[in-house]
């Protein structure tokens, strides 16, 4: 399973698999032996690196993943692929305003919106299915929309104008 | 004749300190409590608890008939106010001593005096005290401004005589700025306050804050117990302080204690206080203000004096003589506090409550936490966000600062947000290290002290983010699947061998 690690903007892959009972993890092309005991569900962590122990805390209060190790807070943020992949249309269609373009390859498996209809910022636009979830586009802003260039079942790549909303 | 038994109008750390002396003095302990601080340790630590009102403080920990029917019904011989409520309250300390009880502190018209920052600024300068440059009595009119400002020069400070503690101050750059400000400062002095009288003073730009403890007893006898560095604040709060300061040598600190003993020889001043004094870049250093009760920081002079402030005080209500002279008095290593508060300091520092879920406190030698927590405790929406003072001491400054990194990496208080991560990254700036710091220094730097990240390899952070959320879904997932199966609450459900549960 492939976990995304932001820390100060830099994103780092982690890839975690069990093999045997064991935990490893790989992080750019090294592999390293992991143990997480939960010493209390939510807040205190045991965490193995090899022979390296770390004693963490988390603060479950906090938005992101703040990690506490020796007085020393790592705010961290951690998607998984699916999780990052829906961010990141999530991000392409604030930023692109007027066409909401898909981020990703996909399906269409759902319309809600036809030619001529008044959105506002949140209103539902679509289902595009990716890595087997569906994610429901949402419009950015507010307007009418212009054009739907897509149809219920189309194949949709990244980059590709799903609705024009005038 | 040292007292049976002392009430204590306080709550928290301060009252749990107090009952700690009060307890090896052989004194019976009265605590005092509001409604939403009935489970809190001060209560049951001390030998008689009363309630004395609602939650608001204004309705329990600052009604002095309250406190001192208490007083009268359990037969309490003193009352000890702690630092904050009515600590510094001159109407407090005289209906105590009315009422037939000691008031462990100065006298009430000790405390008025001080407590008025126009007659404490005149009181000091004829005791030969040196006060910043300023006006002599209350400035009422724009005219009496400005003709001030000829004699005072810019930047100026316009000063609530009824504020102190850093509240009420306007700073004045440029004459254009003088009508505004004096209006302004006026009004909020009277809102804050009820007193809207004010006065001038010169503003100092990022001086250092440095206070000597000082100790007096009911036959003239005054001491100091040397001085503490309190320049580490954010918006005229505290919040790491020192002794000695690394900017104060012997000569100086000779010169510092002779004028903080004469101020309180002046003014007939008795049992613990502090002679606060702003320092220029020049180490010229000028009377702040006097502290007229013990202070939050008063552990820091313990430590290195070896003294039990608080046992010196009972003793001193009670009309003993001070048996320590000023040259038996030695400060020995080094020692630092840091204020633990519940903060949100991601949020600019907006106070966090919550429930206390779990607490790990540091241990080891030369370790001192001042503390009310405990687990499972609510932190009350009502009262001050200080949940700690982590105080440590070590042979040398270098020695301390190692130690009190080491106490907060220990230290993990769940449930709260607090700024332990904020201590720490001050403490291992290059200011902070090399002692070169002033008051100014933590606001200024702050973006850079939010932003200092720490020594643990990239590498092993992402290894400990992916693993931990990679364990935290796989946990989540199965509580989903036991409540599905067994119909049990998804707490119960998630609850297997191997794993503690919340208790």
């Amino acid at each position: 399973m492939k976990y995304y690690v932001t820390m100060n903007d830099r994103e780092t892959e982690v890839d975690i698999r069990e093999e045997k009972g064991e935990v490893l993890g790989t992080l750019d092309g090294k592999t390293y032996r992991l143990h997480c005991s939960v010493v209390e569900p939510g807040s205190k962590y045991s965490v193995l690196i090899g022979h390296e122990s770390l004693n963490v805390t988390v603060n479950p209060l906090a938005s992101e993943l703040a990690m506490v190790i020796s007085g020393h807070l790592y705010s961290t943020r951690v998607l998984d692929e699916r999780e990052r992949g829906a961010l990141a249309l999530e991000k392409t269609c604030e930023q692109k305003g007027g066409v909401e373009k898909s981020v990703m390859p996909g399906i269409v498996r759902k319309i809600f919106v036809a030619e001529g209809d008044e959105v506002e910022a949140g209103s539902p636009l679509l289902i595009l299915e990716a890595m087997k979830m569906e994610n429901e586009i949402v419009a950015s802003g507010v307007g009418i929309v212009s054009k739907v260039h897509i149809k219920q079942g189309d194949a949709v790549n990244s980059n590709d104008p799903l609705v024009t909303i005038g | 004749m040292v007292f049976k038994k002392v009430l204590i109008a306080n709550r928290g750390e301060i009252a749990l300190r107090v009952i700690r002396s009060c307890r090896e003095m052989g004194i019976e302990s009265v605590a005092v409590y509001s409604e939403a601080d009935r489970d809190s340790l001060h209560v049951r630590w001390a030998d008689e608890a009363w309630c004395i009102g609602p939650p608001p403080s204004s309705e329990s920990y600052l009604c002095a008939d309250k406190i001192l029917d208490v007083a009268r019904r359990s037969g309490a011989e003193a009352i000890h106010p702690g630092y904050g409520f009515l600590a510094e309250n001159a109407g407090f300390a005289d209906a105590c001593e009315e009422a037939g009880f000691v008031f462990v502190g100065p006298p009430g018209n000790v405390i008025r005096a001080m407590g008025d920052k126009i007659e404490a600024r005149r009181l000091m300068s004829g005791a030969d005290v040196p006060v910043m440059p300023g006006t002599e009595g209350e400035i009422a009119t724009i005219d009496e401004l400005k003709a001030t400002a000829e004699s005072v020069g810019f930047p100026m400070m316009i000063k609530a005589s009824g504020g102190g503690g850093g509240k009420g101050i306007r700073i004045v750059h440029e004459a254009s700025e003088m009508e505004k400000a004096f209006d302004m400062a006026r009004s909020e002095a009277g809102k804050a306050f009820g007193n809207p009288t004010v006065y001038v003073e010169r503003y100092l730009k990022n001086p250092r804050h440095i206070e000597f403890q000082v100790m007096a007893d009911n036959h003239g006898n005054v001491i100091h117990l040397f001085e503490r560095e309190c320049s580490i604040q954010r918006r005229h709060q505290k919040i790491i302080e020192e002794t000695p300061s690394p900017l104060v040598d012997e000569k100086m600190r000779r010169q510092m204690g002779d004028v903080a003993i004469r101020a309180c020889t002046s003014i007939g001043y008795r049992n613990a206080g502090t002679v606060e004094f702003l320092v220029d870049e020049n180490r010229k250093f000028y009377f702040l203000e006097m502290n007229t009760r013990l202070q939050v920081e008063h552990p820091i002079t313990e430590q290195v004096t070896g003294i039990d402030l608080v046992r010196l005080q009972l003793d001193i209500a009670s009309g003993v003589p001070l048996s320590i002279r000023q040259s038996d008095l030695k400060q020995r290593g080094h020692s630092i506090e840091a204020r633990i508060c519940a903060e949100d300091v991601a949020s600019g520092f907006l106070p966090s409550i919550g429930r206390v879920t779990s607490l790990d406190i540091p241990g080891g030698s030369g370790v001192r936490l001042d503390s009310a927590l405990f687990k499972g405790m609510d932190i009350p929406v009502y009262y001050d966000p200080m949940l700690a003072k982590l105080v440590v001491r070590g042979a040398t400054r270098d020695r301390a600062i190692d130690r009190l990194k080491r106490c907060l990496g220990e230290l993990h208080i769940i449930g709260v947000s607090t700024n332990v991560s904020f201590l720490l990254a001050i403490l291992e700036t290059n200011a902070f290290q090399s002692g070169a710091y002033h008051t100014g220094y933590v606001e200024e730097s702050l973006d850079g002290i939010l932003k200092k990240t720490g020594p643990e390899k990239s590498e092993n952070i992402a290894l400990a983010a992916a693993i931990l959320s990679h364990t935290q879904r796989k946990h989540r997932s199965r509580q989903l699947q036991g409540r599905s199966q067994s119909g049990l609450s998804p707490w119960t459900a998630a609850f297997r061998p191997g794993e503690p549960s919340r208790s």
